[in-house]
């Protein structure tokens, strides 16, 4: 499929990546899922390519292409496997990301350098037991004690969390300040006082790992806060207004390869001696799915070119791409799953996979109703 | 051996949010789930499991509006023999006195060898139905009752008393006992019972009116929230969360 | 909602199996989920209440209920174990279609012994697609394949629809990895023409009321599906708590909670309502619609916990699953839309 501003560079850099998918992942992504184990040699593969830092300068160790070129790497890889995709997702757009916009010059050279070179995996820890939707409400508390923060409290559904060598993640100095009184910090994995928790048992996602965080007197120098002091709501939405793009195109990739799969099959079976996708209730699935993809392909890439025009904000066009990308891709994996018959209840074809692992990206960073509010938000103020 | 069993409907409480009508003496009934009463169950199981040792019918009785047919239907889905069911006309105001009185009247007329409550009932849990009744039918009781043994004319059982204490009594028949939950398995009816009891027909007082009120209901409310107390808001973690740092902070934990 | 053609024995059964359901089911049903373990041993408990054989004639050792009946039985045991009423439908399946089309040898044979639960029986689902595999064979799904002690399957043969029971064998006992419906013991079968003996073979007289049958039984466990995810997802809105509040309070959520009720409960009536009635079409309606808003349902309750509804912890996860095998168990539902619209101007 054709999208009219791609450049030849990106093209390119898509067929790279397509390569990839199909070369060292496709057969693998029912595995990866089903074993539920963190796929480390595929990513030891990605990180050779360059890929955990695709969008950082190459000063900061990354490959200095731009955010389309990070969203189509996320595209082609949920594409077939959503599990690895949304690891390579939250690692750069919520980790690196953050540090790369927010991070004083010392913090950029200790922390994102090995993280965009792939030799340390990142994650972000904002979600907690009570503090989903509502992220103000943030329980975890930061103190500053002597010379150091004094870290408390925990955290919920964190993707990488056990697995990752250095997070970044929000903790209130202020409860009765709300937003206000929430700061973001760095800590690196086997700081004293700092246990990643148990890992939860996902409908989908199954490779990927979802974790709780513990705090429990966890100090920390003064210099891994991240931006200033109360700033830390701002840190987490200007990361969120690019995790929604990421999680967008994760829906879109999954959608994508539930539509691949899809067409082949149709083009290979048939019901009483006709082939299926001769039939008209057939074409109008995959034509309705097709649509709703390329609709919502050209809302994620509008979103991230505007990115990489410089816009100020995305906030309006991010929220939009992912409610419109999730939503297509939960209906369009169950809309191609029921063509399939029993072939798609069963493990052999990947597609009732493709439909467990698209239900998160309408929950994961903003629930398709925060991102209903804050689209209304933007149109109608506050 | 013949056994009367003495049941209740009522509304299944625990986890449903419960309203006080305007009229302040009742609960809005509306969105409630009813059900036997759990205390009722365990003695209507006694009484099944007795009738298969030895020979003799169930009669069930329940004060209550015509809904209450369910609950005998169901007792004789699971072998009751018949059923009765007492609709006075002020069915309303009902006290425990006047409930007892109501089941008296009928299981007088029938030379029962033992009659069987539930020790309380979940929903105005006064604990005095039973042993109001067997004053009023003037034989002996025992409350709480935990095991039954039945010899000859006579009942061996097993009362549960505070701190974990048993009382053993020997209590000769016609007795009334209360069961307390817990003493029995209570079984699920048979689909073939169940087909069997929907054509069975229940006798139905009605159209009577009781005396005699002792008490009455004068409102009913939620405490207004204490000066003392704090009331946690939230979800179930979030309030238990914050109930251990209080408690913590009290040096409690 | 109370359905105004339900009779008091429907109602009395309603809540004695839904007592069942919650203590029998209820504390293992996660577990088993998880595990991909059949509830064999609450399949025994449920037949000695009489649920085994509900639709079969009392002369058989049944209970002789109406479908309706069956229906709420189901309809219960979905509420708790989706999986369980599934091994339920079809073992009920079993002794309807030997009672309704089989011969007098094979009803004294099996038809006793299945309604009191001495054996279990389990069924081919028949999907709208029969891909043939590569050995040119046609694979089958077995419900209840893996415990069963016989099982059936239908077939074309000189162009008529045959019934065949057969004695459950080793090459039934590999589970499926299946997306959902764990604890059906599900498992492929490929029939082999040779082993079809005439004495267990019957010709189903007319297959469309067979499978509609079918399908309007799975409706109903679709329904209890859906019921019992609207009530999960209406209580969790109530103690969940966000800005301050609990979810229930905001008009999104509202809005969800709105749609789920309505498309569950007007679900339940079209079953409940199709089950009296013997149309081919209105049973094909309402298993349509039943299956069609059990997914939107279940969709919505994962919605309404967030993070929650994504994790195996709370129920809405499973019954997604569930619902989405259910919905393919009857065929693609565009699909039979195609077959309903063909019905509708016939």
């Amino acid at each position: 499929m054709k999208l009219a501003e791609f450049t030849d560079k990106h093209i390119a850099f898509r067929e790279e990546v397509r390569e990839f998918a199909r070369k060292e992942l496709l057969e693998e992504s029912t595995q990866i899922e089903r074993k539920g184990e963190f796929p480390w040699h595929i990513i030891n593969k990605i990180k050779e390519r360059g890929w955990l830092g695709v969008n950082f300068p190459e000063e900061y160790g990354g490959l200095g292409l731009d955010t389309t070129s990070y969203i189509i790497l996320v595209e082609e890889i949920a594409r077939v496997c959503a599990s690895t995709a949304i690891m390579i997702a939250a690692h750069v757009s919520l980790a690196c990301q953050p540090i790369y916009v927010h991070g004083t010059e010392e913090q950029k050279e200790k922390y994102l350098i090995t993280l965009a070179r792939g030799e340390k995996i990142g994650s972000f820890g904002l979600t907690e037991p009570n503090a989903g939707s509502d992220a103000g409400g943030t329980e975890t508390t930061a103190e500053f004690v002597g010379d150091k923060w004094l870290i408390n409290g925990s955290k919920r559904f964190i993707t990488n969390g056990t697995i990752a060598d250095l997070i970044v993640f929000t903790a209130t100095q202020d409860r009765t300040k709300k937003t206000h009184g929430i700061s973001a910090f760095i800590v690196e994995k086997g700081t004293k006082g700092f246990e990643p928790g148990k890992e939860e048992d996902k409908l989908g996602l199954r490779g990927s790992i979802t974790s709780e965080l513990h705090f429990e007197d966890c100090k920390l120098p003064r210099e891994n806060l991240l931006g200033k002091e109360y700033e830390g709501f701002k840190v987490f939405m200007e990361t969120l207004d690019g995790g929604r793009i990421s999680i967008g195109v994760l829906a879109l990739g999954i959608a994508q390869g539930a539509l691949d799969y899809g067409i082949k099959y149709v083009r290979e079976h048939s019901v009483n001696g006709k082939p299926l996708y001769k039939y008209q209730w057939v074409q109008k699935i995959i034509s309705d799915a097709a649509t709703e993809i390329m609709a919502a392909r050209h809302l994620i890439y509008h979103a991230a070119m505007l990115k990489d025009r410089g816009a100020e904000s995305v906030t309006e066009e991010g929220a939009m791409a992912k409610l419109f990308a999730s939503e297509v891709s939960t209906r369009v994996c169950s809309k191609i799953h029921s063509i399939f018959g029993k072939d798609g209840v069963t493990r052999k074809y990947p597609l009732e996979r493709f439909l467990r692992d698209t239900k998160l990206m309408e929950i994961g960073e903003g629930t398709s109703e925060i991102q209903r509010i804050v689209i209304s938000r933007q149109i109608l103020g506050r | 051996m013949n056994i009367a069993v003495c049941i209740k409907r009522v509304p299944e409480t625990a986890e449903a949010a419960v309203n006080i009508d305007s009229s302040e003496k009742r609960i809005v009934e509306d969105q409630l789930v009813f059900d036997i009463n759990e205390a009722d169950n365990y003695a209507l199981e006694e009484a099944l499991l007795l009738k298969e040792k030895t020979e003799g019918d169930i009669t069930l009785f329940t004060v209550g509006p015509k809904e209450a047919d369910e609950v005998i239907k169901m007792g004789l889905a699971k072998g009751a023999t018949c059923g009765v069911r007492i609709t006075p006309e002020n069915l309303d105001s009902l006290d425990s006195y006047t409930i007892a009185k109501l089941l008296a009247e009928p299981i007088k007329e029938e030379n029962f060898d033992l009659v069987l409550t539930g020790c309380i009932s979940s929903d105005a849990g006064n604990s005095q139905v039973g042993v109001t009744l067997a004053e009023l039918l003037g034989i002996p009781h025992a409350s709480l009752v935990i095991n039954m043994e039945i010899e000859d004319d006579s009942v061996t059982v097993q009362r549960e008393l505070e701190g974990g204490l048993l009382g053993e009594l020997k209590i000769k028949l016609p007795a009334l006992f209360t069961i307390q939950t817990g003493i029995n398995e209570p079984r699920y009816a048979s689909i073939l019972g169940i087909k069997r009891a929907a054509q069975k027909e229940i006798k139905v007082v009605e159209n009577i009116t009781v005396e005699g009120m002792k008490t009455e209901i004068v409102r009913m409310y939620y405490p207004p929230a204490g000066k003392m107390a704090e009331i946690l808001e939230g979800g179930v973690e979030e309030v238990s969360g914050k109930l251990c740092e209080i408690l913590k902070g009290k040096g409690l934990l | 909602m109370d359905w105004m053609g339900l009779k008091e024995e429907h109602k009395l059964l309603r809540q004695d199996i839904k007592r069942f359901a919650e203590t029998e089911l209820g504390p293992q049903v996660s577990e088993t989920d998880k595990k991909g373990e059949p509830l064999i041993a609450s399949m025994k408990k449920l037949a000695e209440i009489g649920g085994l054989g509900i639709l079969v004639s009392e002369e058989f050792g049944g209970a002789g209920m109406d479908l309706l009946s069956l229906i709420i039985t189901l309809e219960e045991l979905a509420k708790v174990s989706p999986s369980f009423a599934l091994c339920v439908a079809i073992h009920n399946l079993v002794g309807d279609t030997i009672l309704s089309y089989g011969s007098t040898e094979l009803k004294k044979e099996f038809l006793s012994s299945l309604s009191t639960g001495k054996i279990i029986g389990g069924m081919a689902v028949d999907t709208m697609l029969h891909p043939v595999t590569s050995d040119g064979k046609r694979e089958r799904l077995i419900v209840n394949g893996t415990f069963s002690d016989i099982f059936g399957f239908s077939m074309e043969k000189e162009e008529k629809k045959q019934f065949v029971v057969l004695k459950s064998d080793k090459r039934l006992k590999e589970e499926k990895e299946m997306m959902g419906m764990k604890s059906s013991g599900i498992c492929s079968f490929k029939p082999n023409e040779k082993e079809i003996i005439e004495r267990n073979t019957f010709t189903i007289d007319s297959p469309d009321n067979f499978f509609a049958k079918m399908r309007v039984l799975f409706a109903g466990v679709a329904c209890g599906i859906s019921i019992a995810s609207f009530g999960h997802a209406r209580s969790y809105s109530k103690e969940r708590y966000q800005f301050g509040r609990p979810i229930a309070e905001f008009g999104m959520v509202r809005i969800m909670l709105a749609e789920m009720a309505s498309k569950a409960n007007a679900s339940e009536m079209l079953v409940y309502q199709a089950s009296q009635e013997s149309g081919i079409l209105d049973r094909e309606i309402a298993s349509i619609f039943a299956a069609e808003n059990s997914l939107y349902v279940t969709d919505k309750g994962v919605q309404i916990y967030g993070g929650y509804g994504y994790i195996k912890d709370y129920p809405l996860e499973m019954f997604f699953r569930d619902a989405k095998v259910l919905e393919v168990f009857s065929g693609s539902v565009d699909y039979r839309k195609v077959l309903i619209g063909k019905l509708l101007t016939s």
